[in-house]
């Protein structure tokens, strides 16, 4: 009887999350509806200008923003990532490679906001000292900054791919005068296509969701991108923006159609993953001893 | 017997001060095939990996005593006058339950051999096709050799294993129960393998089945409680009830 | 390949203790009572006597609040579906669940705000027009951030345990509620408890979701849920932006460092609580 209930219980729990999910993209439907269900409306908000006063409320610059910002972060990002995870895996000492990995942990319990906070003081007057143009608060310092947030969880996840899989072929390899970087650089990585691509996919879709490195360090002007050194808005910054500066109605639209835009982006980085990634290692073993 | 290809001498190892061998002093004749036999727990499995000091892989590992190898006609101490990697290579081994790696067949085989860099591209290929011809592999995967090695049934993929250490051109063979996770068809294949393979490499291998042993073993040494207690020659195996008798006295 | 490795690892580590030596060289000379309680005596404003105007105390005291708020809403929730997912869950239901578990985790939290502020329009149009941001609301939509976190972290605890431990219970005639509550619970506490640490590390944190849902840049320490109220991450974001004088950009330094130490302590005991357990059955092989 008491099984019953707390089966129950549980169960209403789990539909009370669904409940969450799905109401979060009703409510942005609901909200971003009556300017996307008019043709003026859709070509409206795709539009590349953005002038609230003058009832412009294209919000292309701000996509155009997001993905090139969490494009070159990744660009940066993933050779280093690759490159901490092979220098954890093997191809150095025990105790760097031990510290490196502690202290790669310790970075993804540092705040999103620390890593603008510093930006600003730091990394902002050199780029504008180096460059001589702009203010410093442009695309390029915020994908700087940026790739620093991504790194952390990129190495985690190929780290725990690339060590599960270390933990299998150990003996084997050892067994055949391989050291372990030789280990790394013929077994491992030859083997972790798949990893990191689902790290990839991870990172971009970090970079994606983060607003408080763009709203603080990229410049926040509703423009497209001509180059590293323009200042660009991202969607989420958009989202922060517009609700602080309390303007019209309209404009509140789009920022629903701003946030139902990154719903969907996310959405369809969680199912990529899903498909490729699927709990890893599990597809390898379905193939086991065919007869 | 001709100069042995292995020699221990007051072998005893034990793992976080408990110790497992205890005193082993063996010699394995070359180009025969010796069987390690005894009751679980009895350490033949640590005496197989004490050859290519695979022990040292795992914590709380502490040993003493010599061993040496026959290399390149001389008797080389395994830790003093031979590089780690050299000595695995020389002595090749092959465990219990497959462990290909999770790469394609050929890859599988080029892996190990790109660590030996005075092989050419070319080199290393004739090796892999040498290698699997020699473990009788060749011709059930020549034609699917980017395929992965997972596919492989489990007596394919122990002969892929045995292949991988093959390339290499070692000198000595360990085999961890080389047929216990395989049906007695794919077992009496690598028997028969062995047989031939014998005539070119040194075998010693561990095995719980004293079918295995009476079929292809020219000695058995029997070790009980991490001691040796007797080894058998071939004519002694032949002799009915000899080995039976032994085992149910120690087991 | 080797040489690159040496590189990109050595690059990171520039970067972070640059990062954590500046606020530690701009941060600690600051640190002081003044610091948090500004001109009033810390006695009073703790008791909630007096109002701190110049110091970060009310934004500490904010975050440690909703920390507490959203950890008593989604702690239960999270570690439930946890528990549904890993035990009683099959099938197609299980699929459909569980990439609703990842949706939630992958959404960005600027899209959780707005979701609360979303909730203040209709609500302010349909049933109560007083409605507006405050921490309760942020409160619930942190929790909503966090949530797949936990669920996550409580399912792969469950689901990891050996099938040695899983099979105890029933085999004491045990019923499949008392194997949890008696067996995996206590076998997998370690684990789950780390993850619920980690949890708090990002409620606390977190920015974005507070934006949009009611905090503000002075507001004193919340007397009721429906209060508006301040937060460390918030208190640093502004300031950075808006300081007006010297002693601003302190309290920002000061603020940044205090939200570092207190994420990097969270970081700690959870770090700790793993490495304890990993000992423990390392050496009980």
């Amino acid at each position: 009887m008491l099984e019953k209930w707390i089966e129950r219980v549980l169960f209403v729990s789990m539909l009370f999350c669904a409940l969450c999910i799905t109401a979060v993209f009703g409510f942005l439907v609901y909200f971003s509806c009556p300017l996307l269900s008019n043709a003026r409306g859709l070509a409206g908000i795709f539009s590349s200008v953005w002038k609230p006063f003058i009832g412009e409320f294209g919000i292309l610059p701000m996509l155009a923003g997001t993905f090139s910002l969490a494009f070159l972060a990744l660009v940066l990002a993933c050779p280093l990532a690759i490159g901490i995870t092979c220098f954890i895996q093997g191809l150095a000492p025990a105790r760097p490679a031990n510290a490196v990995r502690s202290l790669v942990y310790f970075m993804t319990s540092i705040p999103t906001v620390i890593y603008g906070f510093v930006a600003v003081f730091v990394l902002v007057p050199i780029i504008r000292d180096t460059f001589n143009r702009g203010a410093g608060f442009c695309l390029m310092t915020s994908a700087i900054t940026l790739s620093m947030l991504i790194i952390p969880t990129m190495v985690i996840t190929l780290e725990a791919d690339m060590r599960q899989r270390a933990e299998e072929v150990r003996l084997g390899a050892r067994s055949l005068g391989l050291t372990p970087a030789q280990e790394l650089l013929w077994i491992l990585l030859p083997c972790s296509g798949r990893g990191i691509v689902v790290a990839m996919v991870l990172g971009f879709g970090r970079a994606v969701g983060d607003t408080l490195v763009a709203l603080m360090v990229a410049g926040n002007a509703p423009v497209i991108p001509q180059s590293l050194l323009d200042s660009i808005r991202t969607l989420t910054a958009h989202i922060a923006l517009v609700v602080a500066t309390d303007s019209q109605d309209q404009a509140y639209y789009s920022i629903f159609a701003a946030g139902l835009l990154l719903f969907l982006i996310m959405a369809l980085l969680t199912v990529l993953i899903r498909t490729i990634g699927g709990r890893f290692g599990q597809r390898e073993k379905r193939h086991e001893r065919a007869s | 017997m001709q100069t042995p290809v292995i020699s221990m001498a007051n072998l005893s190892v034990a793992f976080f001060g408990r110790t497992v061998l205890n005193g082993i002093d063996l010699e394995i004749p070359g180009n025969s095939i010796t069987i390690i036999i005894g009751p679980s727990g009895s350490g033949k499995t640590t005496l197989l990996r004490a050859v290519n000091r695979l022990n040292e892989e795992f914590a709380g590992c502490s040993s003493s005593g010599t061993i040496w190898i026959e290399v390149s006609g001389t008797m080389a101490d395994i830790y003093a006058d031979l590089h780690l990697s050299k000595l695995r290579r020389v002595a090749g081994m092959v465990f219990q339950s497959p462990n290909v790696f999770p790469l394609s067949i050929r890859k599988n085989l080029l892996a190990p051999l790109k660590v030996m860099h005075s092989l050419s591209r070319s080199q290393r290929h004739e090796r892999m096709e040498q290698a699997l011809k020699e473990a009788e592999l060749w011709d059930e995967v020549c034609d699917r050799l980017d395929d992965s090695a997972l596919t492989l049934s489990g007596g394919q993929q122990q002969r892929l294993c045995l292949a991988r250490a093959l390339a290499l051109s070692p000198r000595i063979l360990l085999l961890d129960e080389p047929t216990a996770s395989l049906d007695v068809r794919s077992a009496a294949k690598i028997e028969e393998l062995l047989m031939k393979l014998k005539e070119r490499y040194t075998i010693l291998a561990v095995s719980h089945s004293i079918r295995q042993v009476k079929h292809i073993a020219d000695r058995a040494v029997i070790l009980s409680a991490g001691q040796m207690i007797k080894t058998l020659e071939r004519r002694e195996l032949e002799t009915p009830g000899l080995l039976e008798g032994l085992v149910d006295e120690i087991f | 390949m080797t040489f690159f490795s040496w590189l990109a690892a050595g690059i990171v580590m520039t970067a972070v203790f640059i990062l954590i030596g500046y606020l530690l060289i701009k941060g600690l000379p600051i640190m002081s009572p003044a610091l948090f309680f500004g001109d009033t005596p810390w006695r009073a404003a703790v008791m909630g006597i007096e109002p701190v105007f110049d110091g970060i105390y009310p934004a500490v005291a904010g975050t440690f609040i909703l920390i507490a708020c959203s950890s008593f809403i989604a702690i239960p929730v999270g570690v439930f579906c946890g528990i549904y997912l890993a035990e009683y869950a099959r099938g197609p239901l299980k699929n459909i669940f569980s990439f609703m578990v990842d949706l939630l985790s992958g959404m960005p939290s600027i899209v959780m705000g707005l979701f609360g502020f979303a909730l203040i329009l209709l609500m302010r149009r349909t049933l109560y027009a007083q409605a507006n941001t405050s921490i309760l609301l942020s409160s619930a939509c942190i929790a909503l951030l966090i949530l797949p976190y936990l669920i996550r972290m409580t399912q792969v605890a469950l689901e990891s345990l050996p099938e040695s431990t899983r099979l105890l219970g029933p085999s004491l005639g045990y019923t499949r509620w008392q194997n949890i509550w008696h067996v995996l619970l206590p076998a997998s506490s370690t684990a789950t408890f780390s993850g619920i640490i980690l949890s708090i590390g990002r409620a606390a944190e977190d920015t974005a979701v507070i934006m949009l849902t009611g905090v503000v840049a002075n507001a004193g320490i919340p007397r009721a849920l429906s209060d508006k109220f301040e937060a460390l991450p918030f208190s640093i974001f502004y300031l950075t932006a808006e300081h007006r004088d010297e002693l601003e950009l302190q309290r920002a330094f000061g603020s940044a460092l205090v939200l570092l130490t207190l994420t990097a302590t969270l970081f700690l005991i959870s770090y700790c609580i793993q490495r304890r357990f990993k000992r423990r059955w390392e050496l009980g092989e």
